[in-house]
């Protein structure tokens, strides 16, 4: 036989009849548990309301919490979306104004610059007529010598002449020596101004010796002072050495913040550059000021009285 | 079939009476037989059936519905004889009598009467297998439980009710196979 003989012999087993009685003994024994539906009733009728809902309301309050917490979290970020929008569009104005500041800071320096320059450019022009003023009346003083010259030739009267001729002299030598004053000080005039643009090339510090300023100079002349009869002017920068300078410069690699500084001086006739470029007349019973030496800098200091004693007007 | 048992189920866990009835009808005669095959008297067989329904509607409430009502009923029935068998005598063997008397109550399912004689010794071998293997004879031949119902109702895995099976069938062909029990 084979398997499947043998299975299907297997499954015709006879079924044994059940004794009589045996259902009606069965179904008479049924004892069916209590209901499962009142049991359920019951149980629900003794447990507590809160104690039932108890889940649900947990999840709903959760759920609840969770939406709330999204959507503040989510307006506080548009909030600061917004605020950032709003800081980075005046960051972008900030840095603009910040540039306009800075063009208008530079362009008040340079005007104020110019208008300084303006003023002593006036002022050396001033000087300039002066200057040429006073040739005139050394033209006008030679002429007229010329004339005394001619009359007193002329007349040969040797003993009024020689009284002419003293005091024409002595008016002679006074004018030249005024002139040559008047030249001093449109020589430091041009030296001040030359520190001046030379600093303000160089982050406002003054130049260290007289040869750095040779691009500001325009000659080598302007640094001897006609009263000083001992020294000549160099021809060029090229030729330019010690004993080619008559001005003390006092004020190297100085600050242009210090305008008070003596930037150079005259030992012939005591006038005085200043480190804003202006020039005191040290010569003469006019003279206003007085120089003191403060941390190693000789000092421009006005006086409140005259040498006289008077007050100043 | 399996609907409407489990629609009876319902009922009577409700507290139905008729339909505990029903079902009591439907299913007493299946598991008196089972009991009846692996008993040696009526007696012992209708004692287990009994035993079986009782327990049945103490546990109708934890009836799950994870398998048929069918299968859940054998899982009691077996754990019901298993108890009785540990308390009893060991199950004493059918006689080829009485599966004779019992083939002989109702119409033959047999053709002829070399198939009958083979069939009543090819139960008789069954009852000479070890009681895990007859047990799944029982359930997965006799009673018509599909292999997965067998193996719920005994508790055991579906590849041990395979392996068992086929252990019976290699057991029954060889000796029915043999020379000896041709020539009976």
């Amino acid at each position: 036989m084979n398997d499947e003989q043998i299975e299907t012999l297997l499954r015709k087993a006879p079924r044994p009849v059940a004794p009589a009685g045996l259902l009606e003994t069965l179904q008479s024994n049924i004892a069916l548990p209590p209901r499962a539906e009142t049991a359920r009733v019951n149980r629900t009728e003794t447990t507590p309301l809160l104690r039932r809902w108890f889940p649900a309301i947990s999840f709903a309050v959760i759920f609840l919490s969770c939406i709330v917490a999204i959507a503040v979290q989510t307006n506080q970020i548009a909030e600061l979306n917004r605020g950032n929008e709003t800081l980075r569009g005046a960051t972008q104005n900030l840095e603009q104004l910040r540039r306009d500041n800075a063009e208008y800071q530079k362009l008040q320096a340079e005007h104020q610059e110019l208008e300084r320059l303006r003023k002593d450019f006036a002022e050396l022009q001033q000087l300039r007529a002066e200057v040429a003023q006073l040739r005139e009346q050394i033209q006008e003083t030679e002429k007229l010598r010329a004339q005394n010259q001619q009359l007193l030739a002329a007349n040969n009267q040797p003993a009024q002449s020689t009284g002419n001729d003293d005091s024409f002299a002595r008016f002679e030598a006074d004018a030249r020596a005024e002139a040559e004053s008047v030249y001093c000080i449109n020589n430091l005039k041009q030296i001040g101004l030359a520190a001046r643009i030379w600093a303000t090339d160089n982050g406002g510090v003054y130049p260290p010796n007289w040869l750095s300023m040779s691009n500001e100079l325009s000659t080598p002349k302007v640094l001897v002072c006609r009263g000083d009869k001992g020294r000549t002017a160099a021809r060029s920068w090229n030729e330019f050495g010690p004993g080619n300078v008559s001005y003390e410069f006092l004020n190297p690699n100085g600050s242009d913040k210090t305008p008070m500084v003596l930037l150079a001086r005259c030992p012939i006739h005591g006038h005085v550059g200043l480190s804003d470029g202006s020039v005191q007349s040290g010569s003469g019973l006019g003279r206003t000021f007085t120089i003191i030496v403060k941390d190693g800098k000789q000092v421009y200091t006005p006086l409140n009285k005259r040498p006289d004693g008077s007050p100043y007007e | 079939m399996s609907d409407h048992a489990e629609t009876l189920c319902d009922r009577a866990g409700a507290g139905d009476l008729e339909a505990a009835s029903e079902l009591v009808s439907l299913y007493y005669e299946r598991i008196f037989a089972w009991f009846r095959r692996l008993c040696s008297n009526d007696d012992d067989a209708a004692d287990l059936t009994q035993r079986t329904f009782f327990k049945v509607w103490t546990s109708l409430n934890s009836f799950q519905r994870r398998s048929t009502f069918s299968t859940w009923l054998h899982g009691i029935a077996h754990h019901v004889y298993v108890d009785w068998r540990r308390t009893n005598r060991p199950a004493e063997a059918q006689t080829d009598e009485w599966w004779e008397a019992c083939a002989a109550n109702g119409p033959s399912p047999f053709e002829d009467a070399a198939e009958r004689d083979t069939a009543r010794r090819l139960f008789a071998l069954v009852e000479r297998l070890e009681d895990g293997v007859r047990e799944v004879v029982h359930l997965h031949y006799y009673q018509g439980l599909s292999l997965s119902e067998t193996s719920e109702a005994l508790g055991i895995a579906t590849s041990t009710v395979k392996y068992r099976l086929r252990e019976a069938l290699d057991v029954l062909r060889s000796q029915t196979n043999e020379p000896k029990l041709r020539a009976v």
